[in-house]
């Protein structure tokens, strides 16, 4: 097999309507690859991501030029091999409490400081009153004999910011 | 003893129907003995279904032992004609499969079952089991019926994942 180049193409649109299709045509009639992708509708704004290679070198400009009859607002980051992805233990998280800034932030920053990786982070918030944030995270940990140190340290931070957390363990089953 | 080759999906055997053994006859023996070397030659495997390697009967064999994780189970058995009688409960967990090897996902399945069978020789049994080994038998008799956990995963993007590498047991 040829060198593969890895792109990653992200697209926001406010008309979701046709535009998966009109943009998977582009890649497909370009010659790309899908390898991953990632697309959902965040507040009414339709946002893809597309992890895509090929084994032509391209330039960014030369890809977005590809796109310029598909009405989107579009990215185009590009990398020479394959992002590695971390190996460990993985958990889910989920994180809830009344509305207010910095949720994520207070969360996410003490995650980082126990040297955990975020692998999923999705958030909502529902539409009652009061509102009500949720935060959704899947991260790994390289280091398996830590897990009560950073557990108990991430319940705490929850505390402080008055949100509910829960973390479980993710049992990979071989069937 | 005969290790076989594991299908993998999209063969189109993994998605059809088996049918039920009515008889104790050389050619089941040799598919359960099969069915045995298959599933410990994969090392990190812990059950195995017939249509996996390409015979549709209605057997399955386990070992939730395999697990090392796994406190209580019923260690190695076969399961001809496994038929789901009663459960209860939810539990979720990421699962792999053999047949699609690329993936593993979460799948919802019930906790604790009652599960009807005839063993190795075809003499009716019931056992009543619950975690790991209720899932491993839930997963390996949905292969009997067509069905791989792909099927069983509630389309959000959170529930299937590519595996960067496959993994063993864990
Ligand atoms: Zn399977």
């Amino acid at each position: 097999m040829n060198k593969q180049y890895y792109y990653a193409l992200s697209f926001v649109n406010t008309d979701s309507k046709g535009i998966v299709a009109a943009t998977t045509k582009v890649l497909f009639d370009n010659g790309f690859n899908l390898a991953d992708s990632s697309s959902t509708l965040l507040q009414g704004i339709f946002s893809m991501i597309f992890i895509v290679t090929n084994d032509k070198d391209y330039q960014e400009q030369e890809i977005k030029d590809m796109f310029k009859n598909v009405r989107s607002h579009m990215e185009v980051f590009k990398f020479d091999k394959k992002p590695e992805i971390k190996d460990g233990i993985h958990y889910s998280i989920s994180v809830y409490g009344a509305d207010k800034a910095g949720i994520v932030h207070s969360i996410t920053e003490e995650i980082t400081k126990n040297n955990l990786n975020i692998i999923d982070l999705q958030t909502k918030i529902t539409g009652g009153s009061p509102k009500v944030y949720i935060m959704m995270l899947e991260v790994v940990s390289s280091n398996k004999n830590n897990e009560n140190i950073w557990q108990e340290a991430l319940k705490k931070t929850a505390k402080e910011i008055n949100t509910q957390i829960n973390i479980k363990k993710i049992e990979f089953y071989e069937l | 003893m005969a290790v076989r080759e594991v299908l993998k999906y999209p063969n189109d055997i993994l998605k059809q129907d088996s049918a039920d053994v009515t008889e104790l006859t050389d050619d089941i023996k040799k598919i359960i003995q099969d069915l045995k070397d298959t599933m410990l030659d994969a090392g990190h495997s812990t059950g195995i279904a017939a249509p996996q390697i390409g015979e549709l009967k209605r057997i399955i064999t386990i070992d939730a032992s395999l697990n090392k994780k796994c406190k209580e189970n019923h260690g190695f058995m076969v399961m001809i004609n496994p038929e789901i009688i009663e459960h209860s409960g939810t539990i979720t967990s990421r699962e792999g499969c053999m047949s699609v090897p690329d993936f593993t996902g979460n799948v919802t399945r019930a906790e604790r079952i009652v599960v009807s069978y005839l063993d190795e020789n075809m003499q009716p049994n019931v056992l009543e089991t619950s975690g790991f080994e209720a899932v491993l038998i839930q997963h390996e008799t949905d292969h009997l019926n067509g069905m791989l956990f792909i099927d069983r995963v509630i389309s959000k993007r959170t529930d299937l994942f590519r595996r960067k590498k496959y993994q063993g047991a864990v």
